[in-house]
């Protein structure tokens, strides 16, 4: 059976089995029968594909480099030519794909990098030949906006992976460049660009996309963290927003009820990021240099600074609202909320309250912690109950290094929290040999 | 559906080929038919990770006393146009300025270059002359691996002041051809011989 018929026969048969066609057990049986080979089929051509194009890329990038190396001593026409070439090569597997390969994971893929590196070799050896002014971030953004486009014409995930990827290079780029006014709008417009493409994805199956969602929240972190000068203090809201929104909607269900694949990844990745964010915001000194400096760095948060701040606000209603609609326990929402818990703890900071911000987040984390811990042992769900531990040891620690305590005191705290945890792993695992 | 993907695809690979043809045919006209002009610069070596090593270069005009008044109405951190002339010995003059684009060919954009770096280096002539004088839009000039280092030296050599040399802006020369108000670059001289060769 061809695979495609194979998975819809699979996510077919709750609704068979809910609908009495046939009983639980022939649905079992026949999801034995095709999901396993679905599943090792569809990985198979996935490495085959990746493993493909990697090698044609680094093949075309090593050509590039060993060209470049001597460069110079070829006539300007010759430089020109070759600078069409490589742009023009891309091109042509990318024209071969939709013409005589369409629907074909691996060419698609081989194409779409194909263009993307034919595009940004282009436009690098024009700007080497005729010594083209203008800096790293100018030949990124020329690249970026010839490249978007290709990403949704040739379905290409593994061109829009290196179109992410080359965001927070642009950005960073940016940034270093004091001499210049700030482009955070462009990165921002070059995220928001790519998103749709994302969200077009899902109409695949999660295992073929998830790492591409996983890229694009790392990409749109980092790219974030490029904001520092522009955005001021309310840099912190960018992460807030952004990991508010991954776990939002990597905690959406599927029509069945059940947690979706892909959002396993995106959820487990943000709820890090927000652990790292929380601790990060609960030391006191974060708040009190703030609030020290408040009003000299407000002075530098420029107006592309605010744009960005308010997409961040924007991705963290979002994300509180789907929390809400769907009715999150409370460790989930905890999570979702984050930009309202940053940036109600930014406000406080800004009229110099940096006590109250240093509670607020401190609160948060730890109800976080304790949250995620008393509903995995209830629930006897191991991981959940470490999750919640592993919280609420991060800010025990983090308090350790952020207080006048002596190192004894230190040690009974660390000793008492770590038998803590032993005593709950082992009372959950006892439980659940039990029920066993 | 069909024809609008396939219109779609022409626009867009058409666009991707457009911008890097476009770059060089405009780029090669300057080059084979601009006006040639010697201008005197400063430079240190950085690499890019995408396009290379570099040296990066600020070709700078002293401008003329008499358009002191014009200058100083110049904005200070924007850009404005600068018409170019050469002297008998190949090298450019600034002859008028003005902040929107003359109608002449010859006229590039420029920027006041009172900030920079090598400012402290400039021989006494030209310290007085430091807030009157303009920088052309170029700022790179790429040099093959091999010879960066070499290239770098030659140029910090030419650039520095020591005792008994010329004096620096005397000895490192872009030379630049202008044509339709857009300034090239051509390639470097130091005392006279190209960079590449020093």
């Amino acid at each position: 059976m061809a695979e495609v018929h194979a998975r819809w026969l699979v996510s077919e048969l709750p609704a068979l089995v809910r609908d009495g066609v046939i009983d639980a057990a022939a649905a079992e049986r026949l999801e034995a029968r095709y999901a396993p080979r679905e599943n090792a089929v569809g990985r198979s051509r996935i490495v085959l594909a990746i493993i493909g194009v990697l090698g044609a890329v680094l093949i075309g990038a090593g050509l590039i480099l060993v060209l470049a190396h001597g460069w110079d001593d070829l006539p300007r026409t010759v430089r020109a030519a070759l600078a069409v070439a490589s742009l023009l090569a891309g091109q042509a597997v990318a024209a071969f794909t939709l013409l005589k390969r369409r629907g074909v994971l691996a060419w698609h893929e081989a194409a779409g990098a194909a263009v993307v590196l034919g595009i940004a070799a282009s436009i690098a050896l024009v700007s080497r030949t005729y010594h083209v002014p203008g800096d790293l971030e100018d030949y990124l953004l020329a690249c970026l906006v010839l490249a978007i486009p290709a990403v949704y014409l040739l379905d290409s995930r593994l061109a829009a992976a290196l179109c992410w990827a080359a965001i927070p290079f642009r950005a960073f780029a940016a940034a270093d460049d004091w001499w210049t006014p700030s482009t955070v709008w462009i990165d921002v417009t070059l995220l928001a660009a790519l998103l749709p493409y994302l969200a077009w994805q899902a109409r695949r199956p999660a295992r073929e996309w998830r790492l591409l969602g996983a890229v694009a929240l790392l990409a749109t972190l980092l790219t974030g963290a490029a904001f520092h000068r522009p955005m001021g203090t309310l840099h912190v809201t960018w992460f807030a927003g952004v990991l508010a929104a991954a776990h939002a909607f990597g905690s959406l269900r599927g029509a069945d009820g059940a947690p979706q694949r892909w959002g396993v990844l995106v959820r487990n990745l943000a709820a890090f990021g927000l652990l790292v964010l929380g601790i990060v915001c609960s030391f006191h000194d974060f708040w009190e240099r703030l609030g020290v400096n408040a009003l000299d760095r407000e002075v530098s948060t420029t107006p592309y600074g605010y744009g960005a701040a308010i997409f961040a606000g924007l991705l963290g209603l979002v994300a509180l609202w789907l929390s809400l609609a769907r009715r999150a326990p409370v460790e989930d929402l905890l999570a979702d909320g984050a930009l309202v818990v940053v940036f109600g703890a930014w406000l406080l900071g800004s009229a110099q309250a940096p006590v109250l911000s240093f509670a607020l987040c401190n609160l948060w984390l730890a109800a976080r912690g304790l949250a995620l811990t008393i509903r995995g042992a209830r629930e006897g769900r191991l991981a959940l109950l470490n999750h919640g531990l592993i919280v609420v040891a991060a800010l025990v620690v983090a308090r350790f290094f952020d207080t006048d305590l002596t190192f004894l005191e230190r040690g009974i705290g660390f000793i008492v929290v770590g038998a803590a945890i032993l005593a709950l792993n082992l009372r959950v695992a006892r439980r659940a040999e039990v029920a066993r | 559906m069909k024809r609008l993907f396939v219109v779609l695809c022409a626009v867009v690979a058409v666009a991707q080929c457009g911008v890097p043809l476009a770059l060089i045919a405009r780029y090669e006209n300057v080059l084979r038919t601009g006006t040639a002009l010697r201008v005197p610069l400063r430079g240190f070596d950085p690499s890019d990770p995408f396009r290379g090593r570099y040296v990066a270069i600020r070709p700078q005009l002293a401008v003329a006393e008499s358009l002191r008044p014009v200058f100083k109405n110049m904005p200070d951190d924007g850009r404005f146009w600068a018409t170019l002339r050469a002297d008998a010995a190949g090298l450019a003059q600034v002859t008028a300025l003005s902040k929107d684009r003359p109608d002449d060919a010859l006229a590039v954009e420029v920027s006041k270059s009172g900030g920079w770096a090598w400012a402290e280096n400039l021989p006494e002539t030209q310290e007085a002359a430091r807030s009157m004088s303009v920088g052309l839009r170029i700022d790179r000039y790429y040099v093959n691996e091999s010879q960066a280092a070499q290239a770098d030296a030659a140029l910090a050599r030419a650039t520095r002041r020591t005792a008994g040399d010329a004096p620096p802006g005397d000895r490192a020369f872009a030379l630049v051809r202008v044509k339709d108000n857009l300034a090239m670059i051509e390639g470097i001289t130091v005392d006279g011989a190209p960079l590449e060769t020093r």
